[in-house]
C-alpha cells in the first residue's frame, strides 16, 4: 500500500515541489512574519505575476516552442491600463489583455503557417510589443482603476484573491487538458509528425498555445499594475528569462509535450522565493545580475540533466 | 568524408550561381540602394559622400558584431550576449587602464580574454548541455551584465588612448580610418572562413543538417565551442574600437547590438534556421539598418519607436523569405 501511495504522489506530484517547499520553509526562517495573513497575502502578491508568465511560457513550451515575447506583453499590458484608465475606466484592463492575446494570436499565425521558429519570431515581437508600450507610456506612471489594487491587494476571510486567481488557472487548465484541444496541444509537442499523421492540426495547436500564453501573460501584466498601481512598460522585461527558468524548473522538456502546469507553479515559487531570501540574506543589488543569471543558469542545467534521466 | 566535402561544396556552389542564390543576397543591397536615394532625394544633409562615408564608418560596428552573429546562426544557434560582450570589452578596457596602472596592451588583451571565456561558457552550455543557444546566451549575457555593473558601480567613463584614438578616426590607409579597416580585415577573414574554406563549409552543415554532420564524422561540440568564441571574440573587437571611436565607455553601449545584430543578418538573407546564408547579406543588412536607425533619429522618433520600426523590419523580411523558400519543400 505504501509502495502504491509513493507511486502516486511520484506521478501526481512534480519534483519543482521539493525545492519549492524547502525555500519556502528556508524564507519562513529568515522571516517568520510571512506566517501572518498579511505576510502571506504579500508573498502571494509577489509569486502571481511570475506564476502566471511561468504558465504562459509552459503552454508555449508543450508545443515545442518558446516565447520571448511574455515580458513584453506584460510591459504592454501595464502601459495601456496606465495610460487609458482615464478615457475607459474598467474598460482599460479588458483592453490590455485583449492587446496582449492579439500579440499572442499573431505570433501564434506567423509561427504557425509560415514555419518560422517561435524563437525568433517572438524575439522580434518582443522588440515591437516592447517599443510600443514604450510610445504608449515613455515614463512609467499613469492611472490604474482604484478597484484593480482592490481587487489584486484583496484578502476577503483572508485568503488572498491572487491565490484565488492562480487556483482558477490551475482549474481551468485541468477542464482544458481534457478537451480536444488540450490533447493536441501535448500530441503535437510530443511528436508533431505522428500527430500531423494522427489528423490532428499542428498550426492550430500552436496557434492555441501562443494565443493562451499572451492571454496568461496579459493577466499577469493586469496583476503586476493591480499590485505597483502603476503603467511601467519596462517592468515585464525581467520575466521573459525567469519564466523561462522557472519553466525548466518546474519539469518542462524544451522538446515539447512534457509539462504540467502545477510544475510551473511550483518552479514559479521556487524563482521567486529565491529572490526574496537574496533580499533577507542581504546580497547587495549590485550583485543581483550576475547572482540572478548564474541562478537561471544552474536551474536551467539542473532541468536539463533531469531530462537526459528520465 | 572526402566525398561528403566534395558534395557539399558542389550543391553549395550551385546554390551560389543559381539566381534565386544571388538574389537571395543581392535584395538587402538592392532595399539599401533604394532607402539610400529616398533618403537622399528627400532629407537635406544626406546623399553628399561625406555623409555616405561617415554612416560607413558608423555601419562597421554593427558589422564587425553581426559577422560573428552571421557565422553562429549559420551554423544554427543564436547569440544574444554579443551586446553584453562590447560591453564589457569597453568598460574592461577603461577600469583596468585607471583603475590600475597598466597599459593599453595588456587592457585590451585582458578584454580578449574575458571574450574567450564567454565564448567558451557559451560552447560549454550549448555544446556539452545542449541548452537551447538562446536562453544560454540570454542567461550568460545578463551575468556579464552584471559584471559590467560590478566593474564600473554604473559610471561612464571617458576614455584616453590617443595613438589609438587617432588610428581609429583618422582616415590613414586609403583615406579611411581604423573603424573602416578593422571592418575590411574582419569581413575577409569572415567571408574567407565561410567560402573558401573547409571548416567554414562545415559550420553551413552542421547548421543545415546536424545529424549528417555527425555522421560525416565532424565534431559538433569543437564547432560549438568555435563559432561561440568567435562570435564574442568578434565582439569584443568591436567594442573596442567603439570606446576609441565615442571618446567614453559606459554601462548598456552595446545593448543595441544584442537584437540589432540579428536584425543585420536576417535583413541579409540568412536564414534564421542555419545552414543557408552569406556574409556579403550581412554586410548589406548592417548599413541598411544603420541608415534607417539615422533617419528614425533625425525624425525624432523615440527608442521605443525605433524598436518597434525594427522588430517589424526583422518579422517581415523573416516572413519573406520564408515564404520564398517555402516552394522548396
Amino acid at each position: 500500500m505504501t509502495a502504491s501511495f509513493v507511486r502516486f504522489i511520484r506521478a501526481q506530484v512534480p519534483y519543482a515541489f521539493v525545492p519549492a517547499v524547502a525555500f519556502l520553509g528556508l524564507s519562513i526562517a529568515l522571516n517568520p512574519r510571512i506566517l501572518t495573513l498579511r505576510g502571506l497575502n504579500n508573498l502571494s502578491l509577489q509569486i502571481t505575476a511570475l506564476i502566471l508568465v511561468t504558465m504562459a511560457q509552459t503552454l508555449v513550451v508543450l508545443v515545442r516552442e518558446m516565447d520571448m515575447s511574455v515580458g513584453a506583453q506584460i510591459g504592454l499590458a501595464t502601459a495601456i491600463i496606465g495610460t487609458a484608465t482615464q478615457r475607459l475606466g474598467a474598460g482599460s484592463v479588458a483592453l490590455a489583455i485583449l492587446a496582449a492575446v492579439a500579440s499572442g494570436l499573431l505570433c501564434g499565425a506567423i509561427v504557425a503557417w509560415l514555419r518560422i521558429p517561435g524563437i525568433v519570431v517572438t524575439l522580434a515581437a518582443s522588440m515591437i510589443v516592447g517599443g510600443l508600450a514604450l510610445v504608449i507610456l515613455p515614463q512609467s506612471g499613469g492611472h490604474v482603476p482604484p478597484f484593480l489594487g482592490k481587487l489584486i491587494t484583496g484578502r476577503p476571510y483572508g485568503v488572498p484573491n491572487t491565490a484565488v486567481l492562480v487556483l482558477l488557472v490551475l482549474l481551468s487548465w485541468k477542464f482544458l487538458k481534457g478537451t480536444p484541444l488540450g490533447h493536441s496541444i501535448y500530441a503535437v509537442g510530443g511528436n508533431p509528425y505522428s500527430a500531423f499523421a494522427s489528423g490532428l492540426s499542428v498550426p492550430r495547436a500552436k496557434l492555441a498555445a501562443y494565443a493562451g500564453s499572451g492571454l496568461l501573460a496579459g493577466i499577469a501584466g493586469v496583476v503586476v499594475a493591480g499590485k505597483t498601481m502603476t503603467g511601467d512598460a519596462l517592468i515585464g522585461e525581467p520575466y521573459t528569462l525567469t519564466s523561462i527558468a522557472s519553466t525548466v524548473l518546474g519539469g518542462a522538456s524544451f522538446m515539447g509535450g512534457v509539462a504540467t502546469m502545477r510544475g510551473a507553479a511550483a518552479g514559479a515559487i521556487v524563482m521567486a522565493v529565491l529572490v526574496n531570501i537574496m533580499f533577507f540574506l542581504g546580497v547587495s543589488t549590485m550583485y543581483q545580475y550576475v547572482v540572478e543569471g548564474i541562478i537561471l543558469l544552474v536551474a536551467v542545467i539542473v532541468g536539463v540533466l533531469n531530462q537526459f534521466r528520465t | 568524408m572526402a566525398i561528403a566535402e566534395t558534395a557539399v561544396t558542389e550543391s553549395a556552389r550551385s546554390r551560389a550561381w543559381s539566381l534565386q542564390g544571388n538574389l537571395r543576397y543581392a535584395i538587402p543591397y538592392l532595399l539599401f540602394a533604394v532607402c539610400w536615394f529616398v533618403v537622399a532625394v528627400s532629407v537635406p544633409g544626406f546623399g553628399t559622400i561625406p555623409h555616405f562615408m561617415y554612416m560607413v564608418v558608423f555601419s562597421g560596428f554593427l558589422g564587425m558584431v553581426a559577422a560573428g552573429q552571421t557565422v553562429v546562426i549559420i551554423s544554427g544557434g543564436i547569440d544574444l550576449s554579443v551586446g553584453a560582450m562590447v560591453t564589457l570589452a569597453g568598460v574592461t578596457i577603461t577600469q583596468t587602464m585607471y583603475a590600475t596602472r597598466f597599459g593599453f596592451v595588456p587592457a585590451v588583451a585582458l578584454a580578449f580574454v574575458a571574450a574567450v571565456l564567454l565564448g567558451l561558457l557559451n560552447g560549454a552550455g550549448i555544446g556539452l548541455l545542449r541548452i537551447p543557444p538562446l536562453v544560454m546566451t540570454l542567461a550568460s549575457s545578463t551575468i556579464i551584465h552584471g559584471i559590467a555593473l560590478l566593474i564600473t558601480n554604473g559610471t561612464p567613463h571617458e576614455v584616453r588612448i590617443p595613438s589609438f584614438q587617432e588610428w581609429v578616426v583618422k582616415p590613414s590607409l586609403f583615406g579611411i580610418n581604423g573603424v573602416l579597416q578593422s571592418w575590411i580585415v574582419v569581413s575577409v577573414i569572415v567571408l574567407l572562413l565561410l567560402e573558401r574554406t573547409v571548416y567554414g563549409k562545415r559550420i553551413f552543415l552542421s547548421g543545415s543538417n546536424p545529424t549528417a554532420a555527425l555522421y560525416a564524422g565532424y565534431n559538433p561540440r569543437r564547432l560549438t565551442f568555435f563559432v561561440y568564441i568567435f562570435a564574442s571574440v568578434l565582439s569584443a573587437g568591436a567594442g573596442i574600437v567603439s570606446i576609441a571611436f565615442t571618446g567614453n565607455s559606459y554601462l548598456g553601449m552595446g545593448d543595441a547590438y544584442q537584437l540589432g545584430s540579428i536584425a543585420a543578418v536576417v535583413l541579409g538573407g540568412t536564414s534564421i534556421l542555419g545552414g543557408t546564408g552569406s556574409y556579403w547579406g550581412t554586410i548589406a543588412g548592417a548599413l541598411l539598418l544603420t541608415l534607417i536607425t539615422s533617419v528614425l533619429t533625425l525624425f525624432r522618433v523615440s527608442g521605443g519607436g525605433q524598436n518597434a520600426v525594427e522588430g517589424a523590419i526583422i518579422l517581415v523580411l523573416m516572413a519573406m523569405y520564408a515564404v520564398g523558400t517555402r516552394t522548396r519543400d
